[in-house]
């Protein structure tokens, strides 16, 4: 049996699940708690009743060799420079993104796996100058990340062709996927493991809860925002453990169940004040939109019945933006004036 | 569209220029595939296998041993498999004395991964099977510590091996040195299980996977050591010597049919315990592994626990008194 890479861990989950635990189980036989890896099993042999925790919990000790290590995975910067400059085709890496969270949904892999393809997506784009004009490309590249993912998290891998659904414009061979597969492989480096936020939240929900765990909500409820921020460029500044360290604090604090100092002084241990706040400010616009898109009934701290159909929503509602972002500079400039805009009326109705 | 048909020929070609050249191999286009490609000169074939096979080679720039592993993709409708990708992403991660170095990584007309690896002498299966297996307690203890020290900074680095067995454990004959190998070629658990119930890899499985619990951590390597600890003491696989009908049984005949106050949740585990075998009075450790010190024999019984969440750790059996009283180099 291959070994495990906890990076890339779970692709396939019961995220879609519309009962939640809120207790949590702190008995000794829970790995997790230990400190301990923890992998899930072949799919064919889940057993569905059982929920094992998604998100695999870091030592102390591993989370300082985590934090050291994201930055020679980190493509943020690099790449939102190129996309910036216009070296990297915006509206093609747009579409592939889109793209890959279709396929998620279609498959029922977890939000993380996005990031994780997408890891893989930037890295490459970063390293590696795809031909010009050839919009083809950039669609195989997206199938080829999909298709290393999978594999590397030894989920059942679908058959080369059944992973191109979606409303591909392109429809490629076998042996077209496993060139590009092998050439992704060799501009990497064979380095696959993908540190995302994922690799940081459940520790940081942990501390910030003075060590317990958190409610399986406010898993879920990170689970979403953090894969909001994989739309759109806003977020590629900030390194994966400091988005998974503002939306942690984030949704503690919107649950208040915690000391937002505290959290506040526990996190800048790990990741720079400013940037820390800076980021939390942007989570909390990012939530604000997609609030926008609900009913108005719903509160943000209400869990809907499907996870997906919100995640939806945050995508649709943040692409707006996004178009906005990707338009001319007048529109730009208004951008912020609408965001402005967004948050005083949700707030307001916050406060009805 | 004619013109944009060859329009899209020439840019993938001129992609598959490009996807000639490996950043880790410092090839040059034009140069013949093989084992020039990989700057090695082939002296045998010293293994072969479902994956394909592993050549003894020549260094062509430093003259050394290595050994190139040649690994045939041939579901073409899968593209990498999955296993290439899992050992050498791993291998590129873990440096350790005790595990095996992964020197270059290439491919060869698209039919071929070869990863070249620094070349050991042999394996523990072929120095338990051919050479007897190592008769001095020190031997065993050295080569325990090395394959622990391995596991223990694997398991520091979130990796699980989960294919433990004499076989991927090399070793170095004249230092006597240890590393593990073989990081990604065994196959998913269901072909595996489906495979090998009859074949020895299954000696090695832990308890808890045999069980098909789908929550499984570094555990399962312990116990996999365990085997392997047993098998260098007695000179054969330790669940090979006791008759039964498959490999848990045997487990269950040699350590006790577990209940809830033995293993806390096996009756959830496997609801249908009670029909899948009697109830077995355990035969005991000492029972098959004789000529091995106490300690040692309390150290392997933490190893072969049936309750994974009371399995001693690799770190934690580092520093077991076993390990106290003898100097190595």
């Amino acid at each position: 049996m291959a070994p495990s890479f906890d990076f890339a861990s779970s692709l396939l989950c019961t995220e879609d699940s519309a009962v939640f635990d809120e207790s949590h189980n702190n008995g000794g036989t829970m790995m997790s708690m230990m400190g301990v890896y923890e992998d899930t099993w072949s799919p064919r042999k889940r057993h569905f009743d059982e929920e094992p925790d998604e998100l695999p919990l870091l030592s102390d000790e591993s989370l300082a060799m985590m934090v050291e290590k994201e930055c020679q995975h980190w493509p943020g910067l690099r790449c939102l420079n190129k996309l910036q400059t216009g070296d990297l085709d915006f509206g093609a890496r747009m579409e592939a993104v889109d793209w890959i969270l279709k396929v998620r949904s279609h498959f029922g892999y977890c939000s993380r796996s996005s990031l994780v393809i997408q890891n893989y997506l930037d890295r490459f784009l970063c390293a590696y100058e795809l031909p010009k004009g050839r919009v083809w490309t950039m669609q195989l590249l997206a199938v080829a990340c999909l298709s290393l993912a999978a594999k590397l998290d030894e989920t059942e891998v679908p058959l080369s062709l059944d992973l191109q659904v979606g409303e591909s414009k392109f429809l490629f061979e076998a042996k077209t996927i496993q060139r590009m597969e092998l050439l992704v492989l060799s501009t990497l480096k064979w380095r696959m493991q993908a540190i995302t936020p994922f690799t940081f939240l459940d520790y940081f929900l942990c501390k910030i809860n003075d060590d317990q765990s958190p409610l399986r909500s406010s898993i879920m409820r990170s689970i979403q925002l953090i894969s909001s921020t994989a739309r759109g460029i806003d977020f590629l500044e900030f390194k994966p453990s400091e988005i998974a360290a503002a939306v942690a604090m984030y949704v503690m604090g919107e649950t208040q169940t915690v000391d937002t100092g505290k959290a506040t002084s526990f996190l800048i241990q790990h990741v720079e004040k400013e940037r820390l706040l800076k980021c939390v400010k942007m989570i909390q616009e990012l939530s604000c939109n997609s609030g926008s898109a609900k009913d108005s009934s719903a509160s943000v701290t209400c869990l809907p019945q499907s996870p997906i159909g919100v995640l939806d929503a945050l995508c649709f509602s943040y692409k707006s933006d996004d178009t906005n972002a990707g338009s001319s500079v007048n529109s730009s400039h208004n951008s912020p004036v609408a965001k402005r805009r967004k948050l005083n009326k949700t707030c307001g109705a916050d406060l009805l | 569209m004619w013109n944009e048909e060859s329009d899209w020929i020439g840019s993938f070609d001129a992609l598959l220029a490009r996807l000639a050249e490996c950043s880790m191999c410092s090839r040059r286009s034009g140069e013949r595939p093989g084992a020039a490609q990989m700057d090695v000169k082939i002296l045998d074939v010293a293994a072969e296998g479902g994956y394909g096979r592993v050549f003894r080679c020549l260094d062509v720039h430093t003259g050394a041993l290595v050994a190139m592993k040649q690994i045939t993709m041939v579901r073409l409708s899968q593209g990498i498999p999955a296993q290439i990708i899992r050992e050498v992403s791993l291998l590129r991660e873990l440096h350790h004395a005790n595990i095996v170095k992964l020197l270059r990584v290439g491919f060869t007309e698209n039919r071929y991964v070869n990863l070249v690896f620094e070349h050991l002498d042999y394996d523990l299966h072929q120095f338990i099977v051919n050479r007897g297996y190592p008769k001095d307690a020190t031997t065993v203890k050295s080569f325990m510590f090395q394959i622990l020290s391995a596991v223990a900074y694997c398991h520091s680095r979130k990796v699980l091996h989960r294919d433990l067995k004499p076989s991927n454990v090399l070793i170095n004959h004249s230092k006597r040195l240890i590393k593990l190998a073989d990081f990604g070629l065994a196959r998913e658990f269901a072909d595996d299980f489906l495979y090998t119930e009859k074949l020895g890899t299954s000696w090695y499985r832990a308890p808890e996977i045999l069980c098909h619990s789908r929550q499984y951590s570094t555990q399962v390597d312990l116990w996999s050591v365990g085997c392997i600890f047993a098998e260098m003491v007695i000179g054969q696989p330790l669940f090979q010597v006791i008759n039964c009908r498959d490999e848990l049984e045997g487990i269950f005949k040699l350590l006790g049919t577990p209940t809830e106050e033995t293993w806390p949740g096996i009756t959830k585990l496997m609801p249908n315990l009670h029909i899948y075998c009697s109830k077995f009075d355990p035969l005991g450790l000492e029972t098959f592994v004789t000529d091995l010190e106490p300690s040692g024999l309390n150290l392997l019984s933490m190893m072969l626990c049936l309750d994974p969440s009371k399995r001693i750790s690799a770190e934690a059996s580092l520093k077991h008194a076993y390990f106290t009283d003898v100097n190595w180099i």
